[in-house]
């Protein structure tokens, strides 16, 4: 100990004797006290006011209340003692840049998160999709944002993604759409087509009659006149009517016999062959004379006597477009 | 099934202690036109009795076994099917295919009732040709929307207050199931009702018999200066008790919508038993139908198509 910290010792022991001191102390405690018990009933005030709000939001006010409450009194009680906040709020302003430098990632989650939170973009329960990843969100904290996909993965996204990507919550409305692209061969009768889809979506009863399904004419496709046909159904039954309506579309068209086709290629050649001449040198059969010959022997070989004299008809006939 | 409602406080049947028991009534002949379409009522089973009950397109089986109930339903596509059949036991075996439902209990009690019941939400009723109504005109419309099959037993889990077995509904099940169909002023907010085609027929006379419906005298008054076109109407059936008349149709308490000269919409059930009939369900909600007027029922009768 070096000997300017004596007086210093012996300033405090002295103080410690003084019953100002004592006072004092006894004055922080009861802030401290008082201080506690406020920001437990502004914590319960809030509470109880805040009903409208989610439970997310609530609590998230609730604790900024408490705590604002709280940090005022324990400022009080320190101040008693003697302490000058204009140095610690100067000394706060470099640790909040020093901390703020170091923790950016994490203040800027902290932040989404409470943006979050407050605008209800996500609430757990809710089915969204987000950078290809689809599932229900299990909660919504302050840094991350938890998924449970439909494969039973554990999804953690940080707020700030959360925050700058794009979401869509697939059951936030009460009835979703489900579309289906049909397409029917050219030479069906559309108007049967019409009929047999409305068919098919009066018989099914998860298919809500209102919004009425829709029959929108996507235009002539490369093998089919192509439509979309798009039927309401509640949230809940969205996947249950979207394979439901696939198979039954399917049956119905098969029982009216309209014909979903394949994808199609018309081939049309797109030169008229050119005329064949025979033309034979002087003192040199035509070849084909040879082949053709060759068949005239007996019934059974006739059709392949046939089929050679057309082969080197089909030789000379190229022959001469060759040489023509 | 997932659609049928598993409310277990749904309507009990009231079955004044005058009315002769349905149970051991002698079969009816089957026939195109039901001459007696009343369908429900009690039967009770030894054990592997199988009873059944027809009403319209619906078929309903249960077997009763040693510690289970089993229940058969089978649906024809074809709605307008009348056939009515009074429950009775039959010597036939129950359907192979495996039971819709199994109620499990210690001992199966012996005696199983089914009872109609109304939708559990309300129905949409569209006409099926448009249909308006000029200034000052009051006009009644029956329409008719299909009914639930209750299965109930007695279980020996009293009801407060009571000491001895009380009725369960084991299950509900639709004697036809109609569409779902969204009600309200957006696809954001609404309900979830039932879709109804109906011919609106103005006289009871025309009405044609069909056991599986329950009828709705639907009454529309239009006090404002321009004709109304009637879209759609929305029968609150879950506010509506159920009646059968002494010929066994259906009925339920009546609906009155006004059109009021400053073209707003009121409602009202009005109770509309016919004359000599005996109540058969009471409503499924309990509350004042005042207590529960919404911005949807504010909506009920819109002439324009959204």
């Amino acid at each position: 100990m070096s000997t300017d910290a004596l007086p210093e010792t012996f300033a405090f022991l002295s103080a410690l004797a003084d019953p100002a001191f004592w006072w004092s102390v006894a004055r922080a405690a009861l802030y401290l006290v008082i201080g506690a018990l406020a920001a437990r009933m502004v914590r319960f005030a809030v509470q109880r006011s805040l009903t409208h709000l989610e439970a997310g939001q609530r609590m998230l006010l609730t604790r900024i209340a408490g705590y604002t409450v709280l940090i005022l009194f324990v400022i009080s009680a320190l101040r008693q003692f003697g302490f000058d906040f204009a140095v610690l709020l100067g000394a706060a302003g470099i640790v909040t840049v020093a901390v703020g430098f170091a923790s950016q990632t994490s203040a800027s989650n902290l932040i989404s998160g409470l943006f979050l939170v407050l605008e209800r973009a996500v609430r757990p329960g809710e089915i969204i999709t987000i950078g290809g990843r689809t599932g229900e969100v299990v909660s919504v904290d302050l840094l991350s944002t938890k998924l449970r996909t439909f494969d039973n993965l554990h999804v953690r996204i940080p707020n700030e993604t959360m925050v700058t990507s794009e979401i869509v919550t697939l059951n936030r409305h009460p009835i979703r759409r489900v579309d289906l692209n049909v397409g029917v061969a050219y030479h069906s009768d559309l108007g049967l087509v019409q009929r047999t889809l409305m068919e098919v979506a009066t018989r099914n009863p998860l298919c809500l009659d209102e919004p009425a399904p829709l029959i929108i004419s996507q235009g002539f496709g490369d093998s089919s006149i192509d439509y979309l046909f798009a039927v309401w159904a509640k949230s809940e039954n969205w996947l249950a009517l979207r394979n439901a309506i696939t198979r039954e579309v399917k049956e119905a068209f098969d029982a009216a016999g309209i014909e979903i086709p394949f994808p199609q290629r018309t081939l049309q050649p797109a030169l008229t062959p050119l005329a064949v001449q025979l033309v034979a040198p002087a003192g040199q059969g035509p070849a084909g004379k040879d082949a053709g010959g060759s068949g005239g022997e007996g019934d059974a070989a006739a059709p392949a006597g046939d089929a050679g004299a057309e082969a080197a008809d089909a030789t000379a006939r190229t022959r001469g477009s060759g040489s023509g | 099934m997932s659609d049928a409602p598993s409310d277990a406080g749904g309507p009990h049947l009231e079955r004044p202690p005058d009315e002769a028991p349905v149970a051991g009534t002698p079969p009816a002949e089957p026939s195109d036109e039901p001459r007696d379409p009343r369908w429900w009522g009690s039967v009770t089973l030894p054990i592997g009795g199988v009873a059944r009950w027809r009403a319209g397109p619906s078929t309903v089986f249960a077997q009763r076994r040693a510690s289970d109930w089993r229940l058969w339903h089978e649906t024809e596509p074809d709605e307008t099917a009348v056939a009515a059949e009074l429950a009775r036991q039959v010597e036939d075996d129950p359907p192979e295919a495996a039971p819709t439902a199994r109620f499990s209990f210690a001992e199966t009690p012996d005696t199983i009732t089914v009872s109609p019941a109304l939708a559990d939400r309300p129905i949409i009723v569209r006409p099926e040709s448009s249909l308006s109504i000029p200034p000052g005109e009051r006009v009644t419309l029956y329409v008719s929307s299909p009914v639930w099959m209750a299965l109930q037993v007695d279980v020996r889990r009293p009801k407060r207050g009571s000491k001895g077995p009380s009725p369960a509904v084991l299950t509900e099940l639709p004697s036809f199931r109609p569409s779902d169909t969204w009600f309200g002023p957006s696809t954001r907010e609404g309900e979830l009702c039932y879709a109804v085609r109906t011919a609106a027929r103005s006289d009871v006379a025309d009405l044609p018999l069909r056991p599986h419906r329950a009828v709705t005298p639907v009454t529309v008054q239009n006090q404002a200066a321009t004709p109304l076109d009637v879209a759609r109407i929305e029968a609150p059936m879950p506010f509506l008790s159920l009646y059968a008349d002494r010929g066994g149709r259906l009925w339920t308490d009546g609906v009155l919508f006004t059109r009021e000269p400053d073209d707003d919409t009121s409602v009202r059930v009005t109770a509309a038993a016919p004359a000599g009939g005996k109540r058969l369900a009471e409503p499924r909600d309990t509350r004042s139908f005042g207590q529960t007027i919404s911005r949807t029922f504010s909506r009920l009768l819109r002439g324009e198509t959204r």
